[in-house]
């Protein structure tokens, strides 16, 4: 790994919901090479969001905190410690928006429905590459043709509500890509996008990533996207991270209990219509208590006494595929 | 278990023929309508008995103003919905509220936001035990006992009666919301993306759930979902809509393995599958879903469809029985070989 961009070790993010505490993320270490796509996969709650968040140093917004660990952002000619700047500090927002973009789930909601698109895109190359006002809107419009928005010329004087869902994550990926980020964070981009729209936009995502050789941190919940996006995929499970290899090794050979049972269980792997599908018994536990042991081991088929009671080390039974599970000591 | 062939004399539990839903589309102040939104266009479509008869499309497809019309809560333009459960026979267009709330007992749907569609108010012993309140005036003990049986079948437990919604966790709330479709022991019931918002390991657990309760009870869904390998799993036959219509019905082996619709190939190259070799292999559709406020002259598909010509254009194609069983409506499909899955 000579080529790094990020290096997270031992991060903790921690929420207060009623007066309890949400343990988000739970200690965990990874590293992003330049020109990666990472994948996160997980349920919900698993902490795959928050992780992304906290490496643009959006975790207090949210009403949580990063209690321990370190994100360390390798810059042209220095290492940056993101968890250790202040969410509103003029150091975080040179990177924020400008080396590190951002795109979400729901566009409509990321989008503020008063301003045209040309002045959203353009709003942040005029705050971080000082243009003016007219270079500003060339930039938007090259931008538009960047993400292939037809007639960007005219689009870019649209608002919003007039594009449809697709066209709208299509400008929200170019405002990400407006300062030639060295890192996209893409939060669920394509789940609230229907199937055919979706093909599309990954297809984008992969043509800019060529392109623009930038790094991106795929967030999803869909492990059929992530085998399309993914080079390398990290599965979460409750603030751990229970499995790391490349994309291929996961889903040929899967190690984790948890991974193994998440594929099993999809219904498009089903031999047949109305079989049996393999299930996890119960539900994702809400995650208000330190788990001592592996977070799996109420719902494992595999668990053993130890599992309950003592944190699994990161183990790596086959090269660059490490795996968090007691059957691998 | 006999398992045998629905006899082809058996008339269909549901049929919906022609069914037509325009919204009128209005401005200014006096509301002027200035167009229509054809949300559904000419639609027919048979449920049979203890069938399940799978529904796909993407966004603005009708997908879900068809269960709704054919639920009773929605009035269509034009068409009808025949529904015969319960030795009767009715026309879920046209009935009075008294004649609905018979038929209800028969065709339950659940939805896919179990967060909004149970009452936060009420607990989850009255929400379950409602339908047989209303309908046979069930009380007490009598009421407590079934409501219970009724939790245990779609499993849950006898304690989580006295829960409120807000107490139980999504997976689970939809379950309640089974559990209250299934009071009446309908004979259909409609799923409009049951299953949809639910995380992949409790999504596995209510389909296991919802093929067992048709295994034991032999009723027929109506399974609307957009994600095709979901409504393969459950399906016996699956209808694919696109902008209003109904572009292919086909047993379910024969639509993802021979496809004879474009726009059918075009939702299974994009389903994506968890295998990286597979999912390299997806093939882009161009151009955004038109508008169902201004749909595309000729056939409905044509701009986006790679195997169009200039009479896809001009020509409106009907669906119509191409092989035994098997629906499409497009003008090429003897013409073109489009790929399944194998």
């Amino acid at each position: 790994m000579t080529d790094k961009l990020l290096q997270i070790r031992d991060l903790e993010i921690r929420f207060k919901r009623d007066e309890k505490t949400v343990y988000a993320v739970n200690g965990i270490d990874f590293d992003l090479c330049r020109g990666e796509v990472l994948g996160i996969v997980g349920e919900s709650g698993c902490g795959k969001s928050v992780t992304g968040y906290s490496i643009l140093g959006l975790v207090s917004g949210l009403g949580g905190r990063v209690t321990s660990g370190s994100i360390r952002y390798y810059r042209e000619d220095e290492v940056v410690d993101l968890a250790s700047l202040d969410a509103k500090s003029d150091a975080i927002r040179r990177i924020r928006g400008n080396e590190l973009g951002m795109i979400f789930q729901e566009p409509m909601r990321s989008l503020s429905p008063v301003y045209t698109v040309g002045e959203q895109i353009g709003e942040s190359v005029r705050l971080h590459l000082g243009l003016n006002r007219k270079e500003a809107r060339e930039r938007a419009i090259e931008l538009l043709r960047q993400v292939q928005i037809a007639d960007p010329e005219q689009r870019v004087d649209a608002y919003p509500h007039q594009l449809s869902g697709g066209m709208r994550q299509r400008v929200m990926i170019g405002i990400a890509l407006s300062c030639n980020p060295k890192l996209l964070i893409a939060d669920e981009p394509t789940t609230s996008l229907d199937g055919t729209i979706e093909g599309q936009i990954l297809q984008l995502l992969r043509d800019l990533r060529n392109e623009l050789h930038m790094s991106i941190l795929f967030i999803s919940h869909d492990l059929g996207v992530i085998a399309e996006m993914a080079n390398r995929v990290m599965v979460m499970y409750l603030g751990r991270i229970m499995e790391t290899t490349d994309v291929k090794s996961l889903f040929a050979d899967p190690l984790h209990p948890y991974t193994r049972a998440l594929l099993r269980t999809n219904p498009s792997l089903a031999p047949e219509p109305k079989s049996t599908l393999t299930v996890i018994p119960g539900s994702v536990p809400e995650a208000t208590e330190e788990i001592a042991g592996c977070p799996f081991a109420s719902r494992c088929d595999a668990v053993m006494a130890k599992c309950s009671l003592k944190r699994p080390l990161p183990f790596e039974p086959k090269k660059n595929h490490i795996v968090e599970c007691w059957l691998y000591e | 278990m006999n398992e045998e062939a629905i006899e082809p004399m058996d008339p269909a539990l549901l049929e919906i023929s022609g069914l037509k839903k325009y919204f009128p589309i209005q401005k200014g102040i006096f509301r002027r309508t200035i167009g229509s939104i054809r949300a559904v266009d000419g639609v027919d479509l048979v449920v049979q008995r203890k069938e399940t008869l799978g529904l796909v499309g993407e966004s603005g497809s009708g997908k879900t103003t068809v269960a709704r019309i054919a639920a009773g809560l929605v009035q269509p333009t034009a068409g009808s919905v025949i529904f015969r459960g319960g030795g009767r026979e009715v026309d879920m267009t046209r009935m009075t509220s008294k004649e609905r709330k018979i038929a209800w007992r028969d065709l339950q749907m659940i939805f896919q936001d179990p967060y909004g569609s149970l009452n936060p108010r009420m607990p989850i012993l009255e929400t379950v035990g409602e339908p047989l309140i209303v309908q046979h005036g069930t009380k007490g003990n009598v009421l407590r006992e079934q409501v219970i049986q009724l939790l245990e079948r779609v499993g849950l437990q006898s304690s989580h009666a006295g829960c409120y919604p807000h107490e139980l966790s999504g997976g689970q709330k939809q379950r309640v919301g089974l559990a209250r479709a299934l009071a009446l022991n309908p004979e259909l019931i409609i799923c409009d993306e049951a299953v949809s918002a639910l995380d992949v390991s409790v999504q596995s657990q209510i389909l296991n759930l919802l093929v067992q309760l048709q295994k034991e009870s032999g009723m027929s869904y109506l399974f609307i979902a957009h994600s095709l390998s979901v409504v393969g799993f459950m399906s016996d036959r699956i209808a694919v809509m696109y902008l209003g219509r109904v572009v292919e019905v086909a047993r379910s082996e024969d639509l993802f393995n021979r496809p004879l619709h474009p726009y059918t190939e075009a939702l299974l190259f994009n389903d994506p599958v968890p295998d990286p070799a597979a999912a390299r292999k997806r093939r882009v559709l161009k151009g955004e879903i038109p508008s169902p406020a201004n749909p595309p002259a000729g056939c409905a598909f044509h701009p986006r469809c790679p195997y169009a010509t200039e009479p896809c254009r001009t020509k409106s194609p009907r669906l119509e029985e191409q092989e035994p069983g098997h629906w499409a409506s497009c003008l090429r499909w003897n013409e073109i070989s489009l790929e399944g899955r194998q």
